[in-house]
């Protein structure tokens, strides 16, 4: 029975453990792998499986019951996800329900989340611009959380590494707020981007539009034929899964890589409740899975653990990760585990129209936009607030057939297409600064059917915030009307954190395990057999979607895992 | 064809009673599964009535054969809340009285002129209705649009869907390059 036992944790143990299969984990497995090392990767959800588990991807308009609306009876009962914009009729199967995972608001947070294989990597915006120095010495030079232990040129080969594999399209833009990368052909502006583009440099020198790079394969590569993905097709209804692979998921790029070698083992359904702590050896030894269906718990071991369970969850991880070297959840020395949690602030919007460009259109669709990389504050500080925003910008013509007559004639109206003026919109994409204030926490009294506490949430928007959705108003409005725009309707949706889906932070990277938690190498400073490489380190948020810098991070900490023989 | 057509009805109506004696006093029922709205198999042959008359058959299918008058209760069933759905049910109950005033006649004794006429006058808010009914007929409208705009037909036949369009992004093109102007 005793040689039964010691079989058994040998079969439980690996060289590496991943908890979490979305865009970082992803990633994680991928390096592991390919270098040869025994890999266990964690998903709390069930299996997503490229193509065979994207049910509605081949589905026609007219085969959607609502065409595409989300029925009353499922938003009751799920205000919280039903805000979210890809939550419709066609990928909500990959969305979490409200009742299905509670926590607890102790101020309003839209905690967007998607428990499967491939996380929310198969729901994301595929928006991946690179930062810059302009954010990386964000800290420091404002003076606001703590400096980031790493500037650009650590991270730039990295960026390069998971830019050529995950295929990325984009314009060498030359701008050193947006450093370039390897891009695959960009997807094209519209005339009114172009147009506003000039305008923007004519009236301002210093702000810029350009196509917003986008994890999108425009020109296919060896490398991703070997992956099975073909080119973008356009479709823009990436949300249901692309069976092309068009688009840069885990599912479709990663995890597949990753099995291919042999030395992945996937295990889904898989709660981690937390990461096991050997107290003689002074590190982590493994971690405890609850089985999501059967309950039963079970070890698993490795001498080294990524944690990639998205950001709020990994700090719910390591926090429920107790033992009498860290009463306070592992790593947590200071007492920061948890703090200093920001996201993106996405609140205001501006709309118009254009009348000029009244004989050009477009044709077909674009699975991206038009970017404007942030300019305020970039070389000095300039306004009352710290910080900037970037902003999307998107312009067309729509079919503005309108419903005019009835009968015959209403028939014969529906057929024709009548195009109505440019559109253009543009959303602000601001940075927030990390407080100790915004946190994330344990509940001490509730826990959900996994027998893990349930995650306190507070986190709102401050001064600075405000500042900044006013700030972005002025500015946009006066750049719409600069170059002509007319009919500019602004608004504020006020809308609770979280719905960004760009939650960071609460693990942060720092120099000093004082007031940081992890070092430059993604690993906790207090237990060095443990990285976090998914939002969950990020010591300030910048402007730019964050996945492809988690990407680049999760990388390079298995580079240096592996560079420096911890396994 | 219509004798014909009377026929196969006589013959499926006589053999429905043979068969269900003891319902053929009941009211008809309506043909899809609806989970919280009570409507008749009446009130389902009004609705197609006025989808027929919103977007009529041609020579080519208009709203009802294209089903989007079911489309339309669906969406109320499923999209509306409680309060959206008594104020459709009270609409659509009141309607054929509406119509009566009005006109004289219930909707489904009117000529298809008549009919046309009719929800004319309705749609630009001429006559006096109480507010139900025009509740119920403006969100009838808008469903029977969007179900035959995005039914297998419209989007196949008038202005196809692309499942696949392919990587032909233009950014800029001359509209006259572009169909259906």
């Amino acid at each position: 029975m005793a040689n039964f036992n010691i079989d058994s944790a040998q079969q439980r143990t690996y060289d590496a453990i991943v908890i979490g299969s979305g865009i970082s984990g992803g990633w994680v497995a991928k390096e592991l792998t390919e270098r040869g090392l025994k890999t266990l990767v964690l998903e709390r959800g069930r299996d997503v499986k490229h193509n065979v588990d994207y049910p509605t991807t081949n589905m026609m308009p007219w085969e959607f019951k609502h065409r595409g609306e989300i029925p009353q009876e499922i938003k009751e009962a799920n205000p919280v996800v039903s805000r979210c914009y890809a939550f419709r009729e066609d990928a909500m199967h990959f969305f979490v329900k409200d009742n299905e995972h509670p926590y607890i608001q102790e101020k309003p947070f839209d905690w967007i989340r998607g428990y499967q294989v491939g996380g929310k990597s198969l729901l994301w915006a595929r928006q991946t611009q690179r930062w810059s120095d302009f954010d990386f010495e964000g800290p420091a030079r404002d003076g606001f959380a703590v400096d980031w232990p790493i500037r650009y040129k650590d991270i730039a080969s990295w960026y390069s590494h998971v830019e050529k594999f995950a295929g990325i399209s984009g314009d060498k833009d030359g701008l050193p707020e947006l450093p370039d990368g390897e891009f695959l052909p960009a997807i094209e502006l519209t005339c009114v981007e172009k147009y506003f583009k000039e305008k923007l440099k004519e009236n301002y020198g210093n702000r810029h539009l350009i196509v917003a790079r986008c994890a999108h394969i425009t020109d296919p590569q060896p490398i991703h034929i070997q992956q099975g993905r073909a080119q973008c097709q356009h479709r823009t209804i990436c949300q249901r899964g692309c069976p092309f692979g068009g688009y840069f998921s885990s599912n479709s790029s990663t995890l597949p890589w990753a099995a291919k070698t042999g030395n992945l083992t996937l295990r889904p359904d898989s709660v981690v409740h937390s990461i096991l702590y050997d107290e003689a050896k002074g590190k982590a030894k493994g971690v405890l899975v609850i089985d999501a269906k059967t309950k039963e718990s079970v070890e698993y071991y490795a001498p080294v653990i990524f944690v990639n369970a998205a950001a709020l969850n990994t700090n719910l991880i390591l926090l429920n990760s107790k033992s009498n070297r860290f009463p306070n959840g592992l790593g947590n020395d200071n007492g920061l585990l948890g703090k200093y949690v920001a996201f993106h602030n996405y609140r205001a919007r501006i709309n118009a129209s254009y009348e000029g460009f009244l004989d050009s259109t477009t044709k077909g669709k674009r699975p991206t936009s038009g970017y404007i990389p942030r300019f305020r504050n970039l070389h000095k500080q300039e306004t009352d607030f710290l910080r900037g925003y970037a902003a999307g910008f998107h312009s067309g013509r729509y079919d503005e057939q309108g419903w005019d007559g009835l009968g015959v004639e209403l028939k014969d109206n529906l057929a024709k297409t009548k195009l109505g003026v440019w559109h253009v919109n543009s959303h602000m994409m601001g940075e927030t600064i990390p407080k100790e204030t915004n946190y994330v926490a344990l509940d001490e009294t509730q826990k959900d059917e996994w027998g893990m506490p349930k995650l306190k949430i507070s986190i709102d928007y401050d001064d600075n915030d405000e500042k900044m959705v006013k700030d972005f108003i002025e500015q946009f409005t006066e750049m719409y009307e600069k170059a002509g725009f007319v009919d500019i309707k602004v608004s504020d949706s006020k809308q609770a954190p979280g719905l960004d889906i760009h939650e960071m932070g609460g693990v942060r990277m720092g120099k000093d395990p004082k007031t940081s938690l992890l070092n430059e190498w993604n690993q906790l400073h207090a237990c060095k057999n443990v990285f976090i490489t998914d939002g969950a380190c990020m010591t300030s948020t910048a402007t730019q979607n964050p996945s492809l810098t988690y990407m680049a991070l999760a990388a390079r900490a298995v580079d240096y895992v592996v560079r420096s023989k911890m396994v | 064809m219509k004798r014909r057509q009377m026929l196969k009805h006589f013959a499926l109506a006589t053999t429905a009673a043979m068969l269900l004696p003891s319902c053929i006093k009941d009211p008809k029922k309506v043909s899809i599964a609806l989970s919280n709205l009570n409507v008749t198999g009446e009130e389902e042959e009004l609705l197609a009535a006025i989808a027929d008359t919103i977007i009529p058959d041609t020579d080519k299918p208009g709203a009802k054969t294209v089903g989007a008058h079911l489309f339309t209760l669906v969406m109320i069933d499923d999209c509306g809340n409680k309060e959206s759905k008594e104020k459709y049910m009270r609409g659509l109950r009141a309607f054929d009285e509406a119509c009566e005033e009005i006109s004289g006649k219930s909707f489904s004794d009117l000529s298809v002129e008549e009919r046309l006429t009719l929800l004319k006058k309705i749609d630009k808010n001429e006559v006096g209705l109480k507010e139900d009914v025009v509740t119920f007929y403006m969100a009838s409208k808008q469903y029977i649009i969007q179900g035959y705009t995005s039914s297998q037909y419209f989007l196949t036949e008038v202005k196809p869907y692309q499942l696949v369009p392919g990587p032909g992004w233009k950014g800029c093109i001359a509209v006259s390059e572009t169909p259906n102007v």
